[in-house]
């Protein structure tokens, strides 16, 4: 018997042993995700270690999305196939922009919404209003923010009483209404949070900023506007090689009035511990703030938050009141969201499009991480949040007021109360 | 006959003589009250024909307690604050009714406040006073008229002993005048230490007594200056502390760190520096007369008095 070392399937014991070569499994199974995430293509030899984040959702190839033999090319309306390209390709960004836009395609959608023959508009609408929207979260998965809009307008779309006298066209301009209403109060509690951080920012400051977060930039420009505060400003930026165009938060060096700077500085997070004891506050943007208090930010945040703890500098987090999610947090993993590069180490020579997460490898190490992939030993998790524990948040700024990060329930709760109320008047 | 503009001297000098007068009539009481008192009189003279002119001569006379004060300065405000809110909160529903019908139902309110807020020292005393066993050594700081009451209610059968500081700067006297009421009672055994002391007899002490002069959002406390380097050292050596403060001290400021308190409240007139802010993580509880509060809480009862 000839004693040849054969490449092992993972999954079997690790030592080389002089065998018979067994054909390594290659089938490739759809592995069933449950209910409301997306199935996703894995091998079966990789699908044993990605254990760990299996859970947490990852938009699908766009590839395999937008080709025109995909399942759903036929069924999805256009209007969301031209947003779901646009989620998917990243040219809409922030949670904010993302509730924004889906609330408009929404608005546009129903404008445009007819009835098949012989079918209620109501359940006509529902279905393949979820049809629709399924596609836009294979896409992208949602935002907090982007589910707490769709909830809202579930509940307006149930609440309305079920006169049916009332027609097609009243029915349409009122839900149309009710996502002007919400969409205006997205951009009114931007202005809102603006106001109240523009005196927590005084004359000599220095002021850290991670990333690229719309309300944080419209606090910085319409500070600098204001002319009486002077202020240094430090931009943290993602890793030095990440792709994500948001995570380099130089879009504000733009629009900045530079008369109200004293001085700019720009390093990636590497660089955090070297800048950190310069600094006098640190400005968060949030992508969700939870029951318990806890930050859903870009991922680095909670880093932030935990160095800027240790040198006692006060963290502000900035989240407007329809970003508070009702869910308990155990860990970072609970609610996120796998970035594309997931998996992917590429060499030098075999960079593809805007998927860029090259680093420098000599080609026969390129050789040998190709291999450890194939065979699923090699891990490269792209996580787009992380949650940042509330005893690290000194106050966050809401629309409403300036709370400590624990009195998010008592918000969600005096909110509910008057949409309770509100509902039983109606 | 009214005057036309509500913020001339004399209607100014005239507040502040009647709050003066409130002051020494009910001395007993805080000043904040007497502040109050002196709200719900002008209110009462006010020969205003519309809200508005009611709401705005209700503010100017806030300015004028505002600066009037020392110590009590951040309390009057909050409790101002509170007392507007109150007095005024249903008033949108009314609006159609004529001044006299608005005034009697902002006295009436108004009134309401005031007499929970003469209350509130009694519930403090009846949540407070348990606090205290037999044989405790309790650390106070700065002459609080809260927690005077409160150690003068412990019953006689409780023996227990009181280390005060001097509680540098301030009147040099206080301490020791504060001892004096304090040895009155025949179960407190009392003893000055120096501020700089406090640390070393830490380990010694069951737990630490504190006023506030304001509860701010997060649940921390603005106090005397050494309250924070007292509370520090509690946290470190694992001894509770305990802030006596009635709800009309809760204000609406949040600072984020000492430099954050507004100097107006922060510097003495010399622009020395008066008080300091002290996190919600050093405190264990604060006793008020809306309950026995965790810092976490402060907030959630801001939050129901102000919608």
């Amino acid at each position: 018997m000839a004693a040849k070392v054969e490449k092992i399937p993972s999954g079997h014991s690790k030592s080389i042993l002089p065998s018979v070569a067994t054909p390594t499994p290659t089938t490739t199974t759809v592995t069933r995700k449950p209910v409301g995430q997306q199935k996703r293509i894995v091998s079966e030899s990789q699908s044993k270690v990605q254990t760990l984040f299996d859970h947490v959702p990852q938009s699908m190839e766009s590839s395999l999305l937008f080709s025109p033999t995909a399942t759903d090319a036929n069924k999805v309306h256009p209007l969301f196939y031209t947003l779901g390209l646009k989620y998917s390709h990243g040219s809409i960004q922030g949670s904010n922009q993302r509730c924004i836009a889906l609330l408009r395609i929404l608005s546009d959608y129903i404008n445009t919404f007819v009835t098949l023959e012989g079918r209620a508009f109501r359940h006509d609408f529902a279905t393949q209003l979820k049809i629709n929207l399924n596609f836009l979260k294979k896409c992208r998965p949602f935002a907090v923010s982007m589910e707490n809009a769709i909830e809202y307008f579930n509940s307006k779309c149930h609440g309305t009483s079920e006169n049916l006298e009332q027609c097609e066209a009243s029915i349409k301009s009122e839900w149309i209404d009710a996502l002007q209403e919400y969409s205006e109060g997205i951009v009114k509690a931007k202005e809102a949070i603006v106001e109240k951080s523009m005196d927590k920012i005084k004359n000599g400051d220095t002021i850290l900023v991670y990333g690229f977060s719309e309300v944080i930039s419209d606090i910085l420009i319409a500070v600098g506007k204001q002319g009486t505060v002077k202020f240094s400003l430090v931009i943290i930026g993602d890793r030095p090689l990440a792709q994500e165009k948001k995570g380099k938060g130089l879009e504000i060096v733009e629009s900045i009035d530079e008369n109200a700077l004293i001085s700019l500085t720009y390093t990636s997070i590497t660089g955090l511990s070297n800048i950190i004891q310069s600094v006098t506050k640190v400005f968060l943007g949030a992508h969700a703030l939870l029951t318990n208090g806890g930050v859903l930010a870009h991922v680095g945040t909670s880093q932030i938050a935990l160095m800027a703890s240790a040198h006692n500098i006060p963290v502000l987090v900035c989240c407007e009141t329809y970003k508070f999610c009702d869910k308990s947090p155990t860990d970072s993993f609970f609610h996120n969201e796998l970035g594309s590069g997931f998996g992917m180490i590429r060499s030098l020579k075999d960079k593809a499009e805007g998927l860029d997460l090259s680093i420098e490898v000599t080609e026969q190490e390129a050789e040998v991480i190709g291999s450890l992939q194939r065979e699923g030993l090699l891990l490269t998790p792209v996580i787009k949040y992380d949650l940042t524990p509330p005893e690290l948040v000194t106050a966050v700024i809401t629309d409403v007021d300036i709370l400590p990060c624990t009195s998010v329930p008592v918000v969600l709760r005096v909110q509910e109360n008057r949409h309770l109320s509100s509902l039983r008047k109606s | 006959m009214s005057s036309t503009n509500f913020r001339d001297t004399d209607k100014l000098a005239s507040i502040a003589k009647e709050f003066e007068k409130f002051k020494k009539e009910y001395h007993g009481q805080s000043p904040v009250i007497s502040a109050i008192r002196t709200l719900i009189h002008f209110i009462e003279k006010s020969e205003g024909s519309t809200v508005n002119y009611l709401a705005e001569e209700l503010k100017g006379t806030v300015e004028v307690l505002r600066t009037s004060t020392g110590k009590c300065k951040l309390a009057v405000v909050s409790a101002s604050d509170q007392f507007i809110r109150f007095a005024t909160l249903n008033l949108a529903t009314i609006e159609s009714e004529d001044m006299a019908t608005c005034k009697k139902r902002i006295e009436l309110e108004g009134g309401k406040y005031l007499r929970r807020c003469e209350n509130s020292i009694n519930r403090i005393i009846k949540r407070g006073v348990p606090f205290i066993f037999d044989g405790a050594k309790v650390l106070v700081h700065s002459d609080s008229r809260v927690v005077l009451a409160v150690l003068k209610a412990v019953s006689e059968n409780i023996q227990f002993q009181v280390f005060i500081t001097t509680s540098y700067p301030g009147d040099s006297q206080s301490a020791e005048v504060y001892r004096d009421k304090l040895c009155e009672n025949s179960n407190i055994e009392c003893q000055i230490i120096y501020d700089s002391e406090a640390a070393s007899i830490m380990e010694t002490i069951d737990l630490v007594l504190v006023g506030a002069e304001a509860v701010v959002k997060n649940g921390g406390i603005i106090n005397k200056v050494g309250t924070l380097s007292l509370a520090i050292c509690a946290k470190e050596m694992n001894k509770p502390m305990y802030v006596l403060a009635e709800s009309f001290k809760f204000s609406l400021l949040y600072p984020l760190n000492q430099n954050d308190i507004p100097p107006e409240f922060r510097l003495d007139g010399a622009g020395k520096v008066r008080v300091d802010y002290t996190p919600p993580k050093y405190l264990t509880l604060l006793i008020t007369d809306r309950g026995l509060l965790t810092p976490t809480a402060v907030c959630d009862e801001l939050i129901e008095m102000y919608i």
